[in-house]
């Protein structure tokens, strides 16, 4: 094995002397790295935020007593507490209130989680020990009493610094539309060991009080003998109400995990597509260092190196560049990971439910996924080139360096090979979900980014002769149409990944824009209601968020109102995933046609037939999710027990992906014996003013803290979450282009280099500074142009891939097609403009190439 | 005197920053009876004001006082003549001053008191010791007490009094996954009363005191589980039961606490306070009842009790004395204090505070021959007692 000296006179050395483009590869290998690691963390952070809302209360738990809908009976505690084999259980309310809503800004309030347990006695282990530590508490920050019987609060140091509270002073919250004060008891150190920043701890006797939850549990906590764990799970599930669920903690973070699968597993995808850019970028590189060094490779072959040799040597070089891009990526994701947990964590707030996720969960086994990642698509792309450097004949010294092989009819075979690939692609599409997870919908996403990218030297060739055609007016052009083809395969590789950079954004965009006039086109169509009344500064109705009692009533007693209907939205556990079930007055969607029923169902007849009934509309989401349709039996647990409900109609929706099962109010407050709504819809008699009507029902609900939104101002909150919900796919879109762009430097850097020579024999022969420059700056547009056609080409693909097939699989969305021409175009003119930009600097270089210097190199 | 304080009940930590004794100026140490107020600084009441002692009202809860207890130890035998030795314990501890119920519209979980028990076994020919806890806050009936008749509830277990005038009786109930405990207790001798005008003084402080009494010799009988088991058991218990506020003060360490019933049918007890210097503070002292239930005062000089042995616990690092010499001169006692077993310590109870509590057999110093049985509290060698 002769690696060691065969490494360092192939690799090592012209990668010290292109310093400059392997750094450019280095980089766009640590982004895409970064992107891929940093997008990964966020999502691992949102799902674990969601585990520490259990660990939180102690991480000894290994048993919770779960209600749906309104919780249950707190004397539950009393029979489950005697079983034998449980050490402790703890009494739990888990809500939220708001802080700093104002009235009129949906985004205004900031949501802190809420943990009530029982104070005086905290479980062994537990955070709220932690938090009535001495340390946390003074003997000025009031006593025990008031935890108990005033009100008092832990909050941690960050949340009191935030907010400005103060040990000893009464704060004032908002839960649901009401005021609550709590009296800051004691702040809670900063980096205290389980506590999450975002989490206020009050004594369950406050909670129940200020979440108007008297009487009730929402969980209970059990610290249970690991060894008898099976055995006491059966004898909580024989004590506790109907609808509570006695479950391992693990359950629940999973059924967690699985509604937020799709929205993560598209993220990552979306985000490791830079870290496919960056390949190409590698294998530029390597086929690059190749080509340079080709007579090199002739030499230490005829000299007895094996093909093997010399193919392991140029996968080293990339494997290098993967390990050394990867290590910088890691540490770039890190930082990158705190920005993007932001951007996740409030979209998954937005969308599912309240993740709080506040710091970013470094998990170790992320951080090695993204640098094996990172070093095995180094090692792939090397690969080929290297295979092209073992191939390489002894005699090979006698060609002229620097020039790639011609292969006869390259360009046609590597296109008929594309085209096979994307015929390859139609099939996959057709083949449905695994598990939920569109599994052939990303492997014909990627046949589509390969499959076009093999067309890139047909395209090369074809621009090339076009060129040269047109060289009779444009010197320029005709000798840049000549460096096309005189390197095929490193245009076509330079082209092929701005041809994905694009593709991508094309398809995000197209997807985003038909996404955007689909889900418009619904709100138009289902938000029929003149005014809603909802939680105060809260973007969605949360279904912590509720209302007082009476509510509708007051609203509907309001002169002007001709008719209110009722919202009250559940997480429900179903089929080992969290969906949602909603519970409205199914006997007005016939009047004010709230629902796109599918199927051609009859909301006339629905709603006669539905109200005081179990049978239920279900989203098409759900449909999708759990293949269910009209005629199918739903089991729910409810408070009254495991409930069967039959489907009478599927109906469109886009306000869930994890689904949502709608009821009859009525039937529901039968059923879950909860009277409480999350919003209100108001419809007004013909004729009213409305902001009179709007001014006239806050009246009639003061003091209470509510939002009264118009139609208008609530559709405008739909697009509005919707923008803030793909913000990130924009943020990953970008940071592809700037890895394409890294790759048009890199490769028309080469290109000036290999053809020193050339440029200087052109001013020896009279060109002018400013001709040299334009041939390269030629070269750029040319790539420019070639990327963005074919990236709009394949992004249109891609497009169609994500819109009927992935999304389609993964959230159950139908989303119509819309195409953002004029954006389109305006991506290639960017794109071009982007290309010649990255071609100012090998311009540049060309320019300074000295005429002496490369005659008398030659 | 049975003072395992908040310290070792598994009552929240947060409770001691403002439970704790508000330490007075040094003046006031010296503090003459006269200066006493009704109040102690936390605003429950003094009891260090002078008590007449009514039963069996006084057996029940005196929920004006922030601390309160009643304490079972008791030597048990089987029908197959296994011994064992017991502890159990209702403690309560008020919030505030009085007792406050929740109002309509307010929680259940709402309350002022709160119950720690601790429950004790010690297996002599087992050699084993086994120990439970529950801890009941005043919300779904889970911790109760009466003022008007002893019924006490922490959780599942509970203790009330059903005797006829002046034969009191107890009956407790207390069982966890280990060990169970069903017992009836009839009184054999009047309460015996500690201190002087119902005054048992725990330190200088203006509120250093509690109103204390001693059932010293209540015929057992009843059931125990242990080991899976059910025994028929019959014995003799000893019960203390102390309520007063804000009754001790920073500089103290500890204490040791003895409790003897002789053969003879008298029974002593002693309690020696230990300040952090090591002195024991001139309000320890004790008890001396005859067989007829007459009580004498002991004081600090009538006792003495020298340790003859130490032991280490594996549990917790703290080293306890094990083993005493105790000589009650003005008595003609002289006695040896052995305990049957040396690791009797109930370990990081839910506050983390440990203590030991332990039966001892007494034997006479000279012969060795076999005088009677006790036992034994040890607190603060294991851990600050948290003041």
């Amino acid at each position: 094995m002769r690696l060691p000296p065969l490494f360092s006179a192939l690799v090592l050395g012209p990668l010290r002397s292109g310093a400059l483009r392997s750094l450019v590869t280095l980089l766009a290998v640590a982004l895409g790295v970064a992107i891929g690691l940093a997008i990964d963390l966020a999502n691992a952070t949102a799902v674990a935020s969601f585990a520490s809302s259990v660990n939180i209360v102690s991480s000894k738990v290994n048993l919770q007593v779960l209600g749906v809908g309104g919780g249950f009976d707190e004397r539950t505690i009393l029979r489950v507490q005697r079983l034998p084999g449980i050490s402790y259980a703890s009494p739990t309310i888990e809500d939220e209130v708001t802080v700093g809503a104002k009235a009129g800004r949906p985004f205004s309030g900031e949501i802190l989680r809420v943990l009530g347990v029982d104070m005086l006695r905290p479980l062994p282990g537990a955070a709220a020990a932690a938090a009535v530590s001495p340390g946390a508490t003074a003997p000025d920050s009031g006593d025990t009493w008031t935890l108990v019987n005033g009100h008092g609060a832990f909050v941690s140091a960050t949340t009191a610094q935030r907010l400005g509270w103060r040990r000893g002073e009464v704060v004032h919250a908002v839960s649901g539309d009401r005021d609550v004060a709590l009296r800051v008891a004691g702040i809670i150190p900063a980096g205290t060991v389980g506590v999450d920043s975002s989490v206020v701890f009050v004594d369950i006797a406050t909670a129940q009080e200020i979440f108007g939850k008297i009487g009730s549990l929402d969980r209970i906590d059990l610290v249970v003998d690991p060894v008898q764990l099976a055995a006491v799970e059966r004898a909580v599930a024989a004590v506790i109400p109907p609808g509570a669920r006695a479950i391992r903690p693990k359950t629940r973070t999973d059924e967690i995990a699985r509604m937020l699968q799709s929205f993560r597993l598209n993220l990552a995808a979306l985000a490791y597509v830079a870290l496919l850019v960056g390949m190409y970028l590698i294998y530029n590189t390597v086929a690059i260092s190749v080509v340079q060094r080709r007579p090199e490779i002739g030499t230490v072959r005829a000299l007895g190196a094996t093909r093997g040799a010399v193919f392991r040597t140029f996968v080293a070089e990339g494997a290098l560049i993967g390990v050394l891009g990867s290590a910088g990526g890691l540490v770039l994701g890190a930082v990158l990971a705190t920005l993007s947990v932001a951007a996740v964590s409030s979209t998954v707030d937005i969308l599912y439910v309240a993740s709080h996720a506040d710091r970013v969960a470094y998990d170790p086994v992320l951080f090695a996924k993204a640098f094996v990642l990172g070093v095995l698509a180094s090692i792939v792309a090397a690969a080929f080139p290297a295979l092209d450097a073992a191939s390489t004949l002894p005699a090979i010294t006698l060609r002229a360096r620097g020039f790639e092989r011609r292969r006869p009819r390259f360009a046609v075979r590597t296109a008929v090979a594309g085209g096979a690939l994307l015929a390859l692609a139609v099939p996959c599409t057709r083949i449905p979900a695994i598990d939920g997870i569109p599994v052939f919908g990303y492997v014909a996403g990627l046949l589509i980014i390969f499959g076009g990218s093999l067309c890139a030297p047909l395209a090369v060739g074809a621009l090339a002769r076009l060129g040269t055609t047109l060289a009779a007016r444009r010197p320029a052009l005709g000798l840049a149409a000549a460096n096309f083809a005189g390197a095929p395969l490193r245009t076509s590789v330079a082209v092929a990944a701005v041809m994905i950079a694009i593709g991508m954004t094309v398809a995000v965009a197209v997807l985003v824009a038909s996404f955007r006039i689909t889900i418009i086109a619904w709100a138009d169509e289902t938000l029929r209601a003149d005014l809603f009344v909802r939680p105060v500064g809260l973007a969605d109705a949360s279904d912590d968020a509720r209302f007082s009692r009476g509510v509708a009533e007051r609203v509907a007693a309001v002169p002007g109102v001709a008719q209110v209907a009722t919202l009250r939205e559940i997480a429900m556990p179903y089929h080992g995933r969290l969906t949602n079930l909603g519970a409205t007055d199914l006997s007005s969607i016939a009047e004010h046609r709230p629902l796109r029923l599918l199927g051609g169902a009859d909301a006339t007849a629905l709603a006669r037939s539905l109200p005081g009934t179990t049978g239920v509309l279900i989203s098409e989401p759900f449909a999708t999710k759990f293949d269910a349709g009209p005629g199918d039996r739903i089991v729910l647990p409810t408070p009254s027990g495991p409930t069967t409900f039959t489907v009478a109609a599927v109906y469109n929706d886009y306000s869930s992906d994890a689904g949502v099962v709608l009821l009859d109010s009525r039937t529901y407050r039968r059923l879950f014996h909860d009277d409480s709504v999350n919003s209100v819809a108001v419809y007004a008699r013909p004729g009213t003013d409305l902001d009179r009507l709007r001014s006239a029902i806050l009246r009639a609900l003061a003091p209470l803290r509510v939002d009264v939104a118009t139609n208008r101002e609530l559709r405008d909150l739909v697009v509005h979450v919707f923008d803030r919900t793909f913000a990130i796919t924009y943020a990953l879109d970008v940071i592809a282009i700037v890895i394409a762009v890294m790759g048009v430097v890199s490769t028309l850097f080469a290109l000036v280099l290999e053809r020193r020579m050339e440029f200087g024999l052109l001013r020896y022969l009279g060109v002018t500074i400013g001709g040299v420059r334009s041939i390269v700056l030629t070269e750029a547009a040319g790539i420019g142009l070639l990327g963005g056609l074919l990236g709009v080409g394949v992004g249109m693909l891609l497009a169609l891939d994500l819109i009927f097939v992935i999304n389609r699989q993964a959230f159950g969305w139908l989303i119509e097609l819309h195409v953002p021409w004029p954006f389109l175009f305006e991506t290639i003119v960017v794109v071009i403009v982007a290309a010649v930009v990255a071609g100012i600097y090998p311009a540049a270089v060309a320019a300074r190439i000295r005429t002496a210097d490369a005659v008398r190199s030659e | 005197m049975k003072i395992i304080r908040w310290a070792s009940t598994g009552f929240a930590l947060a409770i001691l920053a403002t439970l704790t004794v508000v330490v007075p100026p040094n003046g006031v140490r010296a503090a003459t009876p006269g200066a006493i107020s009704a109040r102690t600084a936390s605003g429950f009441a003094n009891a260090r004001l002078p008590w007449q002692f009514v039963f069996p009202r006084d057996h029940a809860a005196h929920f004006g006082f922030a601390s309160e207890w009643w304490y079972y130890t008791g030597h048990l035998v089987a029908a197959d003549g296994r011994r064992f030795g017991y502890e159990l314990t209702f403690f309560r501890y008020g919030l505030r001053p009085g007792d406050p119920r929740p109002g309509p519209g307010e929680s259940k979980w709402r309350g002022n008191q709160v119950y720690p028990a601790h429950l004790a076994l010690t297996d002599e020919r087992g050699r084993r010791f086994v120990y439970d806890e529950r801890f009941a806050r005043e919300a779904l009936g889970m911790g109760r007490a009466s003022d008007r008749a002893l019924d006490v509830a922490a959780d599942d277990w509970t203790l009330h009094e059903t005797g006829q005038r002046g034969t009191p009786t107890f009956r407790m109930h207390a069982a966890s996954d280990a060990v169970g405990l069903d017992l009836i207790q009839v009184a054999e001798k009047p309460p015996a009363v500690h201190g002087h005008d119902g005054i048992s003084l725990k330190g200088a402080c203006a509120s250093c005191a509690s109103h204390y009494y001693s059932m010293t010799r209540l015929r057992t009988s009843g059931r125990l589980r242990y080991g899976g088991r059910w025994f028929r058991v019959t014995g003799t218990s000893w019960m203390d039961h102390e309520f007063g506020s804000d009754e001790l003060q920073p500089d103290q360490a500890g204490w040791d606490w003895f409790s003897i019933q002789l053969d003879d049918r008298r029974e002593i007890m002693d309690y020696r306070l230990r300040e952090k210097t090591g002195a024991l503070t001139p309000e320890s002292s004790g008890s001396l009842v005859d067989q007829r239930g007459a009580v004498r005062y002991l004081a600090r000089e009538d006792v003495l009790v020298d340790a003859t042995g130490a032991w280490k616990s594996p549990h917790t690092g703290g080293t306890y004395p094990s083993g005493w010499h105790v000589r009650i001169p003005s008595a003609h006692l002289d006695l040896v204090l052995t305990p049957v077993l040396v690791d009797q310590e109930l370990a990081n109870t839910t506050a983390g505070t440990s203590y030991w509590e332990g039966a001892v057999d007494a034997n006479d110093a000279a012969t060795g021959k076999h005088l009677g049985v006790g036992y034994v509290e040890l607190t603060g060698y294991a851990g600050a007692i948290s003041l």
